[in-house]
């Protein structure tokens, strides 16, 4: 009875609080997503009608389709190259590489800065009429690119920028998670004769695959839900070629329009999120399940 | 411990020395004059407009007006123009209290629909007029307080009226401004290469090579905004085929007939040339447009006539001229849309104070301090434009329709040609889509 | 004492032999480290130049060095103010945040319940949806509950967001081993005592990297005060500068210095916090 009540005292502030500001306004939103509504005149009840133009409409379905293909692609790299460099370094910080302590402050610390301004620099670096890149290129009489307007390019500068920006909270987990690793087991490693990479392999991998799992978990779901860096580095029509245009600009373009010619349908936008919450729900429960199994493995 | 302590300290001395700074800044004194004003509304209601005839001579009178009003816009961009605007007001009517607030651009309407709905709305807020349809949903609504019973509007020009008025009964005051395009060029570059702005077409075309050879880029172009897009297309447009661009007025051309194509494939042919530089798909956004311009690294750029602030603003050593690109007989001419400005919540607490600040807005003073502050070609015989390059602008011989307006005013019922405009154009030029594909998919939803 | 056992570890863990690639490695990453050098340097540099100079000369150095920027954001605005509205709901959110978010995270990770496994997931659904896609219904709510233009409405709201810190607070949870709570217990300590006197000062490297993190983005932030803060005098510091980001172009001597102004506290507090983080790392593994 008295254990019954101690839970309930440590989750009920909380759990009211995140409801009322987060969860409500997203049941708002898939209740919008049944509406035709442009946020003044009368709600008209469409049912299903969104969800079927959005799947179905020639014009907007394959914008739509192709954004998703590129949440996904995104969520490969975050995966297969972010989420690896991230750990590697966590490692190096680990095993106190010279000078580790400047680097471990300065890798992390883009992350103050916000997207804006990151953007801001971006778009002047990779400008290629005045940005420095091309600047030293021609002065090394190297050939120029258009970098952002070229699709061959644009989604490498991308995942660059965001390792740069972004990366810094996994490795800081990360690290924090290899500290954790108790230090007499590594003492005994090393006394047995194993070397570096055994070490890395046999022991620190295997032994932080539960913060890999929450991190994977949590990038998975921001490389899911992406929208301020590209918005701002390629506008909202998600650049050259819409190699940059995701699902959520998918979203604000067709809910807000632009301000010049707003013709906002909020219910199909509403659709929209509600799509990509139902996908991002599936991703997450699939990769719980597999990433549990390896977590009770160890 | 220590170290704690430390910087807990150091914490304190910032918060302390930051307080010191802010000074005395009395933050809510909103709510009081609210209610004197509500008490006040009963006598002044009765004479709302002989009170604006009479109010120069009756200063007095006017200005024991009180109250508080908060006033809605959509773009910081606006604030200088706002901020003299209000400051007149407030030297007429020094007991109103005025607060505007600049709302996230993208979530404009969307937060205005929403206020209205909730009935607490702004007093006077900003709309885009009959350009878009926003406005004529909150008329719909009832949202919008008709003026034609008290508004004097005799200072305006009726075609500056038009894009308030609906039905024949005017929802906003629409400022004096006419938003224009122009070739903007760096008069340093001309003056050291002997070169002249152009007097045909022909001349513009060869000026594009020549300025191509001597190193520069000849025009700074952003291909990623539908916008940027739009604002050098229609000049190109007017100029190449300026017997075209005249029927878009009364539309006996279509938005999509053959001129419209041939200028489009006019500039992607100046693209592959290089005209716009070679890597100009790079141009990430208007920000790097605008760089690329004032660095020096282009000669001219295409863009709209509010951007002689922006220019000017971002580099004051720019020596900045501006000419309309003429066309092959040397006639020259500039693609216009009127501006819109503030209109009246038809529920506002603050009534009184409301219509008096839309009345000031309606007034010469007005009108002239808020084309002062954007630097703007003026629309009004009796307010002169804002700049010196203002007059470069509408240094033209005529005025166009933009053809932009055209896609809206003309679309079939139901459809949405600029929705198409907007998400494509820049397909064009990325060479996703063809130039006909893309007129094509226009013409489709036109009437 | 704490020192060499440390530096003795280290010392028998990694061979001699790989000093050399070590140091390469080091070489590596010190590069990439002066991109931000490099950014920061230039931001800080073009605050200082004239307009003129600035738009012609990007990346080099002012050939003037002039302080005008920084008058015109003091002299302009009423920045005292808004670095205080950004003091108050930067720090208050990130409090109410983290403590809120360890709550639940004990709550649910320490008790079992019915329903446990149910209210983990529902927790995450907080950060499968950008704030763009919530901003109308949630500037409704904030009107009826009176919240518009208020701080504490900002507090709230940046309290309520716990998802991912709740997520990191449950897997730390679960690496503390029951026993420690048990003999606590016994002795008779209340549940809540326990989380207070036990259970927080173990997370205390998780509360620190958290918090950081939380509160950066906080601090960040322009987006929803844009939308929720609207009236001048509860504005926040990056609400203030975005309207000079707004129109980079336009006042771009100003928007560097303003980054300047905003940059400057934040990696204040950082390199004050990240001495404080590593200690706290480094001095719970050596405890262990």
């Amino acid at each position: 009875m008295n254990k019954r009540r101690q839970y309930l005292f440590f989750i009920t502030p909380g759990f009211i609080l995140y409801t009322v500001f987060i969860i409500i306004p997203i049941l708002y939103v898939i209740y919008l997503s049944f509406f035709e509504w442009n946020g003044l005149t009368e709600m008209t009840f469409v049912g299903m009608e969104n969800f079927k133009l959005l799947m179905t409409d020639n014009k907007i379905a394959p914008d739509f389709w192709s954004a998703v293909k590129n949440n996904l692609k995104y969520l490969l790299c975050i995966w297969f190259v972010v989420t690896p460099l991230q750990f590697i370094t966590a490692y190096f910080f680990y095993v106190r590489i010279p000078a580790f302590k400047y680097i471990k402050f300065m890798v992390f610390m883009p992350y103050v800065i916000s997207t804006t301004i990151v953007s801001f620099f971006a778009t002047i670096i990779f400008n290629p009429n005045i940005g420095i890149l091309n600047s030293v290129l021609k002065a090394l009489n190297l050939p120029q690119g258009s970098w952002l307007g070229d699709p061959n390019w644009t989604f490498k500068i991308f995942i660059m920028i965001v390792i740069w920006q972004s990366a810094g909270s996994g490795m800081m987990i990360f690290y924090s998670n290899l500290l954790d690793i108790p230090k007499d087991i590594m003492e005994a490693c090393s006394i047995d004769g194993a070397n570096e990479f055994q070490k890395f392999w046999h022991i620190l991998l295997p032994l932080s695959l539960p913060s890999c799992a929450s991190i994977i978990i949590m990038s998975t779901i921001w490389a899911l839900s992406v929208f301020d860096l590209p918005y701002i580095l390629v506008g909202s029509t998600g650049g050259v070629k819409g190699v940059l245009d995701f699902v959520n600009m998918v979203f604000y373009r067709y809910t807000f329009g632009s301000v010049l010619n707003a013709q906002s349908n909020y219910g199909f936008g509403a659709a929209i999120s509600t799509v990509m919450l139902i996908v991002i729900i599936i991703v997450t429960a699939v990769q719980n399940k597999i990433l549990s199994r390896f977590e009770y493995d160890n | 411990m220590k170290k704690k302590a430390i910087s807990g300290l150091l914490c304190a001395a910032l918060v302390t020395m930051l307080v010191g700074c802010g000074g005395g800044a009395p933050a809510a004194n909103n709510s009081a004059p609210a209610e004197t004003e509500t008490a006040n509304s009963g006598d002044t209601d009765t004479s709302p407009a002989p009170a604006e005839e009479k109010e120069a001579e009756t200063a007095s009178e006017a200005s024991s007006a009180s109250g508080a009003l908060t006033i809605w816009e959509h773009n910081t961009s606006f604030e200088g123009s706002l901020e003299s605007v209000v400051e007149g007001f407030k030297a007429k009517y020094p007991d109103i209290d005025v607060e505007y607030e600049f709302k996230e651009q993208d979530q404009y309407y969307n937060l205005l629909n929403i206020a209205i709905q909730s009935g607490d709305a702004p007093d006077v807020f900003w709309t885009n007029g009959t350009a878009t349809n926003n406005m004529s949903e909150l008329v719909k609504a009832g949202a919008v307080l008709g003026l034609s019973d008290f508004l004097d509007t005799k200072d305006i020009p009726e075609n500056c009226m038009q894009i308030g008025t609906i039905d024949g009964t005017v929802y906003s005051v629409p400022w004096s401004c006419i938003d224009t395009r122009a070739c903007y060029y760096n008069k340093d570059i001309f003056k050291e290469n002997g070169w002249e702005t152009p007097k045909t077409y022909d001349e513009f075309v060869k000026l594009l090579q020549t300025q191509k050879d001597a190193g520069y880029i000849p025009i700074s172009l952003d291909p990623n905004s539908c916008w940027d897009l739009l604002f050098a297309y229609e000049p190109v447009l007017s100029a190449y085929d300026s017997e075209y661009t005249e029927g878009l007025a009364d539309y006996s051309v279509k938005a999509t007939d053959k001129p419209a194509r041939d200028a489009m494939n006019e500039m992607l042919d100046w693209a592959d040339k290089g005209y716009f530089g070679d890597n100009y798909l790079g141009v990430a956004d208007e920000a790097a447009m605008v760089l690329t311009f004032t660095s020096g690294e282009a000669a001219m750029c295409l863009a709209g006539s509010w951007e002689a602030n922006t220019f000017m603003d971002n580099n004051p050593n720019l020596n900045l001229g501006a000419f309309q690109i003429p066309d092959k007989n040397g006639k020259t001419g500039m693609v216009g849309t009127n501006a819109n400005g503030f209109s009246v919540y038809s529920n506002s607490p603050n009534m009184d104070a409301a219509k008096l600040f839309i009345q000031y807005c309606a007034t010469i003073e007005a009108q002239q301090a808020w084309v002062d502050g954007q630097g703007a070609v003026s629309g009004n015989p009796n307010v002169k434009s804002g700049s010196d390059i203002a007059g470069e602008i509408a240094n033209a011989d005529t005025t166009y329709t933009s053809w932009q307006s055209v896609l809206s005013n003309h679309v079939k019922e139901g459809e949405n040609a600029s929705t198409l405009f907007e998400n494509d154009i820049t397909k064009v030029f990325s060479k996703e889509m063809t130039t006909d594909e893309f007129f094509d998919e226009i013409e489709a939803v036109m009437q | 004492m704490k020192e060499t056992k440390t530096k003795g570890s280290s010392g028998q863990i990694y061979s001699k032999g790989n000093q050399v690639s070590r140091l390469l490695v080091s070489a590596i990453y010190i590069v990439y480290t002066m991109i931000a050098f490099f950014v920061l340097g230039v931001t800080f540099m073009n605050s200082l130049k004239e307009k003129g100079d600035l738009a012609t000369n990007l990346f080099s150095l002012p050939k003037k060095i002039v302080f005008n920027s920084y008058h015109v954001l003091f002299e302009k605005n009423n920045i005292g103010q808004a670095f205080i509205n950004s003091i108050i709901i930067t720090f208050g959110g990130t409090a109410l945040c983290i403590f809120m978010a360890a709550m639940v995270a004990y709550g649910i990770s320490r008790y079992d319940f019915k329903g446990r496994g149910f209210l983990g997931g529902y927790f995450l659904i907080g950060m499968m949806v950008p704030m763009q896609v919530t901003v109308l219904p949630l500037f409704l709510i904030m009107q009826k509950l009176g919240l518009l233009n208020t701080r504490l409405g900002m507090i709230l709201l940046y309290g309520s967001s716990i998802s991912f810190s709740m997520y990191v607070f449950a897997k730390f949870f679960r690496t503390i081993p029951m026993a420690l709570e048990e003999a606590a217990r016994i002795d008779g300590a209340s549940d809540f005592k326990i989380f207070i006197q036990i259970i927080l000062p173990i997370c205390r490297p998780v509360i620190f990297t958290m918090a950081l993190i939380t509160a950066v983005g906080y601090w960040n932030d322009f987006y929803m005060p844009m939308v929720l803060l609207s009236k001048k005098s509860t504005q926040t510091l990056t609400l203030m500068i975005y309207t000079y980001l707004n129109e980079f172009v336009r006042k771009m001597d100003v928007s560097f210095a303003a980054v300047v102004l905003t940059l400057l506290p934040v990696i204040l507090l950082y390199c004050i916090f990240s001495k404080q983080m590593v200690q706290g790392i480094t001095g719970g593994a050596v405890k262990e």
